[in-house]
């Protein structure tokens, strides 16, 4: 049977970095869980225990592998995304990251001066942590859509 | 298309007779990066740009120039 090709460097490290953005996905909605089940009573806190527990091996899940790689080969075991499409949504990822948590921040500032939140401080930072990774995975798939198909335009004969 | 940089990538693609990946894989990025080069949502770095041009063998305003 054919094998399929090895991934070249570029594709390692581009593969490190979505399944790092879909790791923090998965952890945003852990945390989303722990503040869901703080926050409800009886079955439906146990059901959002189960389910953190349950995401958080996920979030293990999905990353271990990479950085198993990265700890046993150093960097390069991962690939080198010094460059190039992927890299460029993470770092736009980070910066529609940094400015919704900071409107998030501005707007909780307001509502916590007036009283309106009734979360416990732990709530609060899981709530908060959990909108800052999820904004950051949510971003960053949405932006990193790209067909999969190969154009292969170039191997048409020329007219 | 990038509102500002355009470019000939596909062009000399298919006198090279080489595929997205082929490409890709020769100058050292992804399939993805050259695809959404082509079509103007990624503006490549510098970097890049000469890695392009060095492999069609054309100094890069061959192949990127600004819209005008």
């Amino acid at each position: 049977m054919k094998q399929p090709p090895a991934p070249t460097k570029a594709q390692q490290g581009e593969a490190f970095l979505e399944r790092t953005a879909l790791g923090v996905l998965l952890l945003s909605l852990a945390y989303g869980c722990a503040v869901a089940g703080g926050l409800s009573h009886g079955r439906l806190a146990l059901t959002f225990g189960w389910l953190q527990r349950a995401l958080n091996i996920g979030v293990i899940g999905v990353l271990l592998p990479s950085f198993w790689r990265y700890f046993r080969r150093g960097p390069q075991g991962c690939g080198h995304p010094l460059d190039g499409f992927v890299v460029d949504v993470f770092r736009r990822a980070a910066l529609v990251t940094f400015c919704a948590n900071f409107l998030l921040l501005l707007a909780l500032e307001l509502v916590t001066r007036k009283g309106f939140i009734a979360l416990t401080p732990p709530q609060l930072v899981q709530g908060l942590l959990c909108a800052s990774l999820g904004t950051f995975g949510l971003a960053f798939l949405r932006m990193a859509r790209v067909p999969e198909e190969d154009d292969a335009a170039g191997l048409e004969p020329l007219p | 298309m990038s509102e500002e940089l355009d470019n000939r990538i596909r062009v000399f693609r298919a006198e090279h007779r080489l595929s997205q990946g082929g490409l890709a894989d020769a100058i050292g990025v992804t399939r993805k990066t050259i695809n959404t080069i082509e079509v103007g949502r990624f503006v490549p770095s510098t970097l890049i740009a000469l890695r392009i041009a060095r492999h069609f063998g054309v100094p890069v305003e061959a192949i990127f120039s600004l819209k005008d």
